[in-house]
């Protein structure tokens, strides 16, 4: 009641201030003439009365004031008058304040932008309901707990699988690879489909029309044929039209069958809105009549049931799946429920990088802290004379802190406005730079968490930058500053602050420096990496059909031929190769084992092994070292024949002839043959021989070493799928639409052409894409912090070139030269950015092992180093040298008149 | 006329409640009438009086409202409000009660204690 009542005295007596003033006074004058009257009344003469009550009651223009400090309202005023005085006082000096602003903007921008992307890809990446207790089931083997891998299930398993009493519900999704027809032709899709409990498992609003609901039904019930789309998927098809609903997508060949439906739009999901994907659009289960149909499973744990528990509960269940079909299962495995987010942070290398990169960007706000700290110490030098006056008339060190640190909020407060204008795009680079190594989730947004780390930042940064400066005025020497005649004249302790200031700045940005370089020198050695084949204009089709359709290995060699051949017909198809290996490849895929015949049994033996024809090595120009390839003929005929790399040898057979050798691969030919391929009749045991060695090519990654690899006859084992790999005339993406006709004319009854040809598929390896982005960060870091350096330098020297003006003037006078006079000015500040350099170096040398172990494979080498060292001290120099020319500039009769 | 009284911390704020709630007055009106009912033994200090009007409309004890004086001027009248009147009592009672304690007190007699 009573605070209510305060406040909205407050509130008057802040936002109609005059009227209240108005009446204060009003009501004064009249217990003033009351009193008047009164005296009058007891005889006293007119006039004489007025003045007696004058005198005994004082004045009335003062009663505002007073009635404001009764209301407990002067602190207030007093913080806006600071706040007033410190906006006009930046006005008037707009270099300094244009400095200090944009020190900070940069500074706090840069941490805003790394708080939102670790906001929008760690901490808030879910938009779905108590995402923190979903989890997916993994399994892993004991004995390698990190090499854990996703399971799906079917039907009948998901059905018992959601039946598990840990579990509040559980969400199955299928995702299924489609052909849309459309206007323009036909184009890939993908779809995910969903039980019917979708919407309240997740609760997302749709954007527009309306979301799954549980009335869509599962599998088996009446299908709505309806489709919701994804956001992307809208914006790229429809671009973002909300006129899309109730439109129809239609679909040629796919894995619906050929008698799939077309379906209604019936409503758009939102942005962050991507499970599954992001795929393009979602259906709901009891639309897809597939009957093989493969579900991941999404679990909502009960409350209180911890992961452990119901990883306990279900692993029984899971061995029992894995004993109904083992091919997803490792031979030995525990099953464990982890979070979504454990997806993501297992797998991805930038979250071990996130240390280096949060501890650059607080060097970057010291660095920014230390420069408005330099311009305040800067400034206020030059305001002593202001702040003795005002300690002369009364005003205590308490308020002249105050006034010194409102002006530092100011300052740090417009700073973070502009910062975080500038961490939106800053924020965003890395998702644009590397969209594969983020969960679909991550949308970098402004929302009050990030506004909020960015207040506190910007007034933690204020307090640490101004308090200190604040401090040193906040007692000034009132008579000796008053005394003094002259402001012109150099103060030592001043500047041994600000120098000791400046050369911590160039450490930090020397040790900033110094990671930049060898994150970006790292980068171009990666681009530069030798792969081992030719990826331009090269992609990769695949044309299929239900294993029905061609019962015989003779059936299925002739269509693969027929469709190999038609593609090699199309015009600017320059070569065409039957092969399932498609380099890079990446780091973390599990190999099948194998035996060479004749050598002690050895569990351990993995190797990549891949099913490729003749022609793979000259299409990928890969180049044989030794023996032979098999022929066209051999190949035909499905002879068991098969090349070995150069790795292959250094790892598995260094000492003798690997030519002729026999190779045993039965867990392969096991896999396979339950995966529905076909042996051919001269591949009756499971072994192989080894013809020849190709040169190696980059296969377990960019920047990995190459993997052992068998390349086996593909003739041996073939799939109901053709894959096709081929070089094109120009950019293979314009041929697309032929490739997909001619594949369906030459009977593939599904078609998958990828989006990505071999070159990008490069530049979309996962260590292609991290390094780029480290490159990019520490190369902006890098900048942002020399730029910050340099700011601060160049005010200091200026300043302090100023303050000296009249000290340069009489040493000219006296004869001094103007080359004595630079020299004066830059042997202090070579001095500092020496030895700020020195003990940046040092700051390197022991963050190095840290930053290196956090950056793989950026290593800091001493020339590096060096070349950081050369570059900073240079630079720094010429940041020195405008000002210092100008102190030698200095006309010794102008300043000396002047005084 | 008695002895001057200088009041205690807190004293005047209660007489004002007090001078108001017979009926509202404006401030020289209460500044009268406190002196007034004390027999003209209190000497109230200017300064601190409008401060004291001031804080107890603030803190929502007392309501100004501008009216006509009796010479047809414009003056602000006080009432008290719901919440003055609460306070006007707890005050009150506290004070008879402090006041009770140390006459209590100082009227003790050797032989009492």
């Amino acid at each position: 009641m009573s605070i209510l009542a305060t406040l909205c005295c407050w509130w008057r007596a802040i936002a109609h201030r005059s009227r209240v003033n108005r009446e204060v006074e009003q009501e004064f004058q009249f217990h003033i003439d009351a009193y008047a009257n009164d005296l009058i009344g007891q005889g006293v003469a007119p006039a004489e009365a007025k003045r007696k009550a004058r005198i005994d009651l004082g004045r009335t223009d003062v009663q505002g004031e007073k009635y404001r400090e009764a209301v407990g309202l002067r602190a207030w005023d007093e913080i806006w008058c600071d706040l007033r005085y410190g906006m006009r006082g930046l006005l008037r000096n707009p270099g300094f304040a244009a400095a200090a602003i944009l020190s900070l903007a940069l500074s706090i921008g840069m941490a805003t932008a790394m708080f939102s992307l670790v906001h929008a890809v760690l901490l808030d990446v879910y938009p779905y309901a108590d995402s923190d207790r979903t989890v997916n089931p993994i399994v892993f083997d004991p004995a390698h707990p990190n090499d854990w891998d996703w399971f799906v299930l079917n039907r009948a398993q998901f059905q018992t699988y959601r039946s598990s009493p840990m579990f509040e519900d559980v969400l199955g999704q299928a995702n299924f690879t489609v052909q849309l027809q459309q206007d323009d032709g036909e184009s890939q899709a993908l779809m995910v489909a969903l039980t019917s409990n979708a919407a309240p498992f997740l609760k997302v609003k749709p954007l527009i029309g309306r979301g799954l609901q549980p009335s869509d039904g599962d599998y088996g019930d009446p299908a709505p044929n309806i489709a919701v789309l994804g956001y992307r998927f809208w914006l790229k098809q429809f671009g973002g039209d909300a006129s899309v609903l109730g439109r129809k997508l239609t679909f040629s060949t796919g894995i619906l069958g050929e008698k799939a439906q077309p379906v209604t739009i019936v409503g758009v999901m939102p942005e962050r809105f991507t499970l599954g994907g992001p795929p393009d659009f979602y259906i709901p289960m009891s639309q897809v009549t597939f009957p093989g149909v493969r579900i991941i499973a999404f679990a909502k744990l009960k409350r209180g049931v911890t992961p452990q528990q119901a990883s306990t509960a279900v692993d029984p269940m899971v061995h029992e799946f894995a004993r109904q079909d083992s091919r997803m299962y490792p031979k030995v495995f525990e099953t464990r429920l982890q979070p979504l987010i454990k997806g993501f942070t297992d797998r991805s290398k930038f979250v071990r990088s996130l240390p280096i990169l949060f501890l650059a960007v607080a060097m970057l706000l010291l660095i920014g802290c230390a420069n408005c700290s330099i311009l305040l110490l800067a400034r206020g030098t030059a305001r002593t004379h202001e702040f003795a006056l005002r300690a002369a008339i009364g005003a205590s060190p308490f308020r002249l802190v105050r006034q010194l640190l409102v002006e530092c909020l100011v300052i740090s407060l417009l700073g973070s406005c502009l910062g975080v204008l500038l961490s939106y795009f800053l924020a965003r680079l890395p998702l644009q730079l590397a969209d594969n190594l983020f969960p679909t989730e991550s949308v970098v947004r402004v929302d009050v968490s990030v506004l909020a780390f960015s207040i506190v930042v910007a007034t933690a940064a204020g307090m640490l930058f101004g308090l200190w400066p604040a401090l040193r005025f906040s007692h000034p020497q009132i008579a000796q500053t008053l005394q003094k005649s002259s402001r012109r004249t150099a103060t030592r302790s001043g500047q041994a602050s600000l120098r000791r200031l400046i050369g911590g700045q160039i450490a930090l940005t020397f040790v900033l420096l110094a990671i930049a370089g060898a994150a970006v020198t790292g980068f171009i050695h990666l681009t530069r990496t030798h792969l081992g084949y030719q990826p331009t204009n090269t992609t990769y089709a695949i044309g299929g059909s239900p294993p029905g359709d061609s019962k015989t290995w003779a059936d299925r060699v002739a269509r693969d031929l027929h469709m190999r051949d038609a593609v090699a017909a199309i015009p600017g198809v320059i070569s065409v190769s039957r092969a399932e290996d498609l380099p890079p490849g990446t780091a973390d895929d599990r190999f099948p084992s194998f035996q060479i015949v004749g050598d002690p049994a050895n569990q351990a033996a993995t190797a990549r092994q891949a099913r490729v024809d003749a022609d793979y090595f000259s299409v990928l120009q890969i180049p044989l070292v030794s023996g032979r390839i098999w022929t066209e003929e051999e190949g035909r005929l499905g002879l068991p024949l098969a090349v070995v790399n150069q790795a292959f040898v250094r790892k598995y057979s260094p000492n003798r002839n690997i030519l002729g050798r026999t190779i045993r691969l039965t867990e392969i030919v096991q896999q396979a043959v339950s995966f529905g391929a076909l042996r051919s009749p001269a591949f009756s045991g499971d072994e192989v021989q080894v013809i020849g060695v190709t040169a190696d090519v980059v296969n377990g990654g960019l920047g990995r070493p190459v993997l052992p690899n068998i390349y086996i006859n593909i003739n041996t084992l073939v799939f109901p799928e053709a894959p096709l790999l081929l070089r094109t005339q120009g950019d293979p993406s314009q041929y697309t639409a032929t490739l997909r006709h001619t594949l369906h004319e030459a009977g593939a009854k599904y078609i998958y052409v990828s989006t990505y040809s071999l070159e990008e598929m490069v530049k979309r390896d996962e260590t292609w894409r991290r390094e780029r982005l480290t490159a990019v960060l520490f190369g902006i870091f890098a900048i942002a912090a020399l730029a910050l350096a340099l700011v601060g330098l160049y005010s200091v020297v200026a300043y302090l070139v100023a303050q000296r003006t009249q000290e340069f003037g009489i040493r000219l006078a006296l004869g001094a030269t103007r080359g004595n006079i630079l020299w004066l000015v830059l042997r202090t500040n070579i001095a500092v950015i020496l030895s700020g350099t020195a003990i940046g170096l040092i700051l390197s040398l022991l963050v190095r092992r840290e930053s290196e172990r956090w950056l793989e494979g950026t290593p800091q080498t001493p020339a590096l180093m060096i070349g950081a060292a050369v570059l900073l001290i240079l630079v720094a120099i010429v940041a020195c040298l405008s000002p210092a020319a100008r102190a030698a500039m200095t006309q010794p009769n102008e300043v000396l008149h002047a005084e | 006329m008695g002895r001057q009284i200088e009041l205690p911390q807190g004293a005047l704020e209660m007489l004002i409640l007090k001078a108001i709630s017979l009926g509202s007055l404006h401030g020289y009106g209460i500044l009268l009438r406190i002196q007034q009912i004390s027999g003209e033994r209190l000497e109230i200090l200017q300064g601190s009086f409008y401060t004291a009007i001031y804080r107890l409309e603030r803190r929502g004890w007392i309501a100004g409202e501008w009216g006509e004086s009796e010479n047809n001027r414009r003056a602000k009248y006080y009432r008290l409000t719901a919440a003055g009147k609460r306070q006007l009592k707890e005050e009150a009672a506290k004070w008879s009660d402090i006041a009770d304690v140390i006459a209590g007190i100082l009227q003790t007699k050797p032989e009492e204690i």
